[in-house]
């Protein structure tokens, strides 16, 4: 008599059971449906059994995935961090640039700005005023003729009061647009009315061109009552 | 076959562990891996195939290493690998219906059904790894190498038991377990039939 048919199903299935073992065996199938059973499907529980092999190289697959994933995280997280850092200081760069830009910008550079050429009127220069003989006319020639360092030394040695003399010294410098040149010899006053609303005319475009607006409205809002119109025109603009 | 070829094949029969680690050793061949990608991108394949392919071959190297006790390998385990790797290449083509190239080799038609049973059907497969959920540790370990064809002295030496009456006992009260659990449960197996 045979023990635990189940031990025995590999040698029912092949044949090997000895006749009566084997009719032993297909009693107890008929009594035992999970013997039958055990039978019938056997194939297919090898298959289940055997899948262990397929799970444990199913693991083995997602374990290397995951050590190359591993490998790659950190060397990827280092990029994005380097990345991040790149990106903050160009952002940091960007934003100091921007800040120093807006502050150096001139405060008044905007499309209603007067160029200096804009407001600039020449004076009326000796030559034209047919004293084209005289040392004076010579050094206004010369300097009109854009040769500034020869007509400062002969304005300079004009037999001229010094106020005169500056003052056309200034004349030529403010024709040439050197502002702080123009501004260095421009005399303080003169008890002549015109030449009293040129020497505040030059002074006010001469501040306007350094952009020193301060400067330039105390220097409007300060200005004789009877200021010659045509200067007090440019002066709106400038206001505008 | 050369000694790192039999201690392969030695691992693979061995152990959980052993197993396991000649598994890991087989996966890591990375020039392998790059012959059989290469292999499969020349005949059409995308990465995904690739990886397929190579998942499979190493699958069914392993299990019929494992099942066939009789198994020697007539050449370097790399070629005998890639050459599973064609096999299963050419039989997924055919199964797909895709443009069949001429084989570079010469694969008797026997050869495809053979490897290609050695791999589970991803539907199959889920069928297996649900019912294989339900087995215990120690089952699973002993009813593999049974269905392995190992006899119950070789069970009793791998699972640790000690004697072949009690691998024989253990091995019962598993396959008892798992029918229990079957009857219990028709749908699977009638899945596992379609």
């Amino acid at each position: 008599m045979m023990s635990d048919p189940f031990e025995h199903i590999e040698d029912y299935i092949n044949g090997s059971l000895s006749p009566s073992d084997r009719v032993a065996f297909e009693e107890a199938m008929k009594g035992d449906a999970a013997l039958s059973m055990a039978v019938t499907e056997y194939d297919n529980i090898r298959l289940i059994a055997l899948s262990e092999i397929d799970a444990e190289v199913d693991a083995a697959f997602e374990k290397a995935n995951d050590k190359k994933e591993a490998k790659i995280k950190p060397a990827f997280n280092r990029y994005l961090i380097a990345a991040g850092l790149i990106g903050t200081l160009v952002a940091i760069l960007g934003l100091i640039y921007y800040i120093f830009a807006i502050k150096n910008q001139p405060s008044n550079t905007n499309q209603n700005k007067l160029l200096y050429a804009d407001l600039y009127v020449a004076p009326s220069w000796p030559i034209n005023r047919g004293a084209t003989q005289d040392s004076l006319s010579d050094a206004i020639n010369v300097a009109l003729g854009g040769n500034m360092t020869s007509a400062i030394l002969m304005l300079k040695k004009l037999n001229l009061p010094l106020t005169e003399k500056n003052m056309w010294i200034s004349e030529v410098f403010a024709k040439n647009g050197q502002a702080d040149s123009t501004l260095f010899y421009l005399p303080d006053f003169s008890s002549e009315f015109v030449t009293r609303d040129r020497i505040n005319y030059l002074r006010i475009i001469t501040l306007y061109k350094l952009e020193k607006i301060t400067e330039v409205s105390k220097h409007i809002r300060a200005l004789p009552k009877d200021t010659d119109s045509s200067y007090i025109k440019i002066y709106d603009q400038m206001k505008k | 076959m050369g000694d790192d070829e039999k201690e392969i094949l030695a691992q693979i029969r061995g152990g959980s562990a052993q197993r396991q680690s000649a598994i890991d050793s087989l996966i890591s061949k990375t020039k392998l891996q790059h012959d059989i990608a290469a292999y499969i991108s020349m005949k059409g394949g995308d990465g995904d195939d690739e990886k397929m392919i190579f998942h499979d071959c190493i699958l069914a190297f392993v299990k019929r290493v494992f099942t066939d006790h009789h198994f020697v390998l007539t050449s370097t385990v790399d070629a005998y690998i890639f050459g599973i790797a064609k096999i299963l290449w050419l039989g997924h083509m055919k199964s797909h219906k895709k443009h069949l190239e001429t084989p570079t080799v010469d694969i008797p038609e026997g050869d495809y059904s053979m490897w290609q049973s050695l791999v589970s059907k991803k539907e199959t497969k889920d069928v297996l790894h649900h019912i294989l959920n339900h087995i215990s540790p120690k089952c699973k370990e002993v009813l593999l190498y049974w269905a392995g064809g190992y006899s119950m002295d070789e069970i009793a030496n791998l699972c640790g038991y000690q004697s072949e009456g009690m691998a024989r006992k253990k091995k019962c009260e598993c396959l008892k377990s798992l029918i229990k659990w079957l009857q219990e449960h028709p749908q699977y197996i009638k899945e596992l039939k379609q």
